[in-house]
């Protein structure tokens, strides 16, 4: 086989180009908006990976040009390396601008941040909609990154959610399997087969029968077969139904839903560890709060607050209970909404569910915004 | 029409009589209410100006929709952030809490005069019809010479709230009424006033 002659420098010169391009965009973007702190973490965290790329290529081109074949790997390697990151380094420029508010609705942005806060504080989620998949990727794990730099990027995660489910709040709760998944990866040792079934049952146990009407709505436009469909959604019937939410929520699943058996064990110790954290959306809160909301929704009133007539005090929302309200009024009363507004033909339902979705966002909003002024300056 | 007190205020926020019921939340305070008016917040959503090749705009003018939404930007500052309003710059914004006004009220949104006196002019539409259902758009106008910082949060304005003595039709019960339910400012919508075909004189 011919070897082929690699010139060092030009390779150098060329991913020292890329840089200056690369930081030259993260300024562009810094004068645009940045909506959230957790974007401009993200851009202080590249800006300070490409001022360290900047470092080893100028002191690289500082010394005497080396011809290399590529059986010479030693030399070779490290500069195809850094082409790679300053690749992935464009990729993740793409999400961050996709991720600003002109692009992804501010609903999404609060419920994966609020959600995000509940299970690990320590994470900075940023969040796009993108392609037809949720994933979620940590800067280190798309930069490939190692070492003191690895430490210091660690919190910074990207979450995708389709671009598809853009009009759908009550679906942006599905991000939550993400949010557990990296929760389980992170800090958890559980058998790769089980990760699945463990994200799902945890997001459950976060979310409530949302959870299930997400994933099963979700599932429904997805080719995915029967046989894989069926046995996921048992499992979350049975994780709701073993919590004690009422047979009637689970209907369509069966009141006779069954978990598989394997790894079960490691399951009911996951589940009991999860539950005693701040994650858990106990079923106690759904009942004292979902009702009121759901008759909120109702009355085209946004699901935010939960009123105590006896106090004369109102009190913010939890987010799980606003988003079982508004899946509960999506699934058994959208009707009652269509007539509220006189709208009979497809073009005018479509503008009231526009109408709707905009209530349920603005619910989080509120919620959260109550939350922090009732709490003050921390 | 009476003005409503602090006391009925309150009352017609937590009775459980859904058609009398009075609706502003989130109602963070009851510190909120004075003794004849509620303060509103300022939301985190807001309508901005651009410059485009449209230097008038014309509400007889067909696709007058289209040329609105050109000139005008919906932007979103999030909370603890702020917004800068130049000296005569107008900009909607919008309160942040929800109002529901049962059919036997009516509501007037009016400025602080902590704000007036820095020059910031609050809702010069003010009038709230009974039955409306929404957050209230706000025309805020700078008048003054210095730049004014809002912030998202903050009160921005006072809800007067009025009994009628006869109850009308309500905003609601009119099929998809043009600004009920808005989660936050709205561009205008004069265009749908129906005189614009005989004042243009254009057939009906």
């Amino acid at each position: 086989m011919e070897s082929v002659t690699v010139k060092n420098h030009e390779l150098i010169e060329d991913a020292l180009e890329k840089v200056f391009s690369l930081k030259d965009r993260l300024k562009r973007l810094e004068l645009g908006s940045f909506p959230r702190a957790n974007q401009k973490r993200a851009v202080d965290a590249l800006h300070y990976i490409l001022s360290k790329l900047r470092e080893g290529l100028e002191l690289a081109l500082s010394t005497p040009e080396k011809d290399a074949n590529n059986e010479d790997r030693k030399l070779t390697e490290p500069l195809w390396n850094i082409h790679e990151t300053i690749g992935s380094i464009y990729d993740f420029i793409e999400k961050l601008e996709l991720s600003s508010t002109s692009h992804t609705p501010l609903g999404a942005i609060y419920l994966v941040e609020h959600l995000a806060e509940k299970v690990k504080a320590k994470i900075a989620p940023i969040i796009c909609f993108h392609g037809k998949t949720f994933s979620h990727l940590t800067l280190n794990h798309i930069l490939k990154l190692e070492g003191d730099i690895r430490k210091r990027l660690d919190h910074i995660v990207m979450f995708t959610i389709p671009a598809t489910l853009r009009d759908d709040v009550l679906s942006y709760c599905l991000v939550t399997r993400e949010l557990t998944l990296h929760v389980i990866l992170t800090e958890e040792n559980i058998d790769a087969p089980l990760l699945s079934t463990a994200a799902d049952v945890l997001s459950s146990l976060m979310l409530g029968p949302a959870y299930l009407y997400a994933l099963e709505k979700f599932l429904q436009t997805r080719r995915t077969p029967p046989s894989e469909v069926t046995p996921r959604l048992r499992i979350i019937a049975k994780t709701l139904k073993d919590e004690g939410y009422p047979e009637h929520l689970l209907t369509r699943l069966g009141s006779n839903s069954q978990a598989q058996n394997e790894g079960d064990e490691a399951l009911q110790a996951l589940k009991q560890r999860f539950k005693k954290t701040r994650a858990y959306y106990p079923p106690e809160q759904f009942n004292l709060e979902v009702p009121q909301l759901t008759s909120r929704i109702l009355a085209l009133t946004p699901p935010n607050e939960i009123v105590i007539p006896s106090k004369k005090e109102t009190l913010p929302a939890q987010i799980p209970s606003i988003i079982n309200a508004g899946w509960l009024v999506r699934k058994n009363h959208m009707n009652k909404i269509y007539e509220a507004f006189n709208a009979k033909k497809p073009e005018e339902k479509y503008q009231v569910k526009r109408r709707f979705n905009a209530l349920i966002e603005k619910a989080i909003e509120l919620s959260i915004i109550h939350k922090t002024l009732m709490e003050g300056p921390t | 029409m009476t003005v409503l007190s602090k006391k009925e205020i309150l009352e017609r926020i937590f009775t459980e009589n859904e058609n009398e019921r009075l609706v502003i939340t989130p109602l963070i305070s009851k510190d909120q209410i004075s003794a004849s008016s509620v303060d509103v917040r300022l939301g985190t959503e807001f309508i901005i100006t651009k410059r485009t090749k449209y230097s008038l705009l014309d509400p007889a003018q067909e696709n007058i929709e289209s040329e609105i939404e050109q000139y005008q930007e919906k932007i979103h500052v999030p909370f603890g952030e702020k917004l800068i309003l130049r000296p005569h710059q107008l900009i909607l914004g919008s309160t942040l809490e929800y109002i529901k006004l049962p059919r036997d009220l009516i509501g007037y949104v009016i400025g602080r005069s902590s704000w007036g006196r820095l020059g910031l002019i609050i809702a010069t539409a003010t009038l709230v019809n009974p039955g409306y259902t929404g957050t209230l758009t706000l025309e805020l106008i700078n008048l003054g010479e210095a730049d004014i910082a809002l912030y998202p949060g903050s009160r921005i304005a006072q809800l007067v709230i009025h009994e009628l003595s006869e109850i009308e039709e309500g905003y609601m019960q009119k099929p998809l009424a043009k600004y009920v339910g808005s989660t936050g400012p709205e561009f205008s919508k004069i265009h749908k006033d129906k005189e614009w075909k005989t004042l243009t004189k254009q057939p009906p």
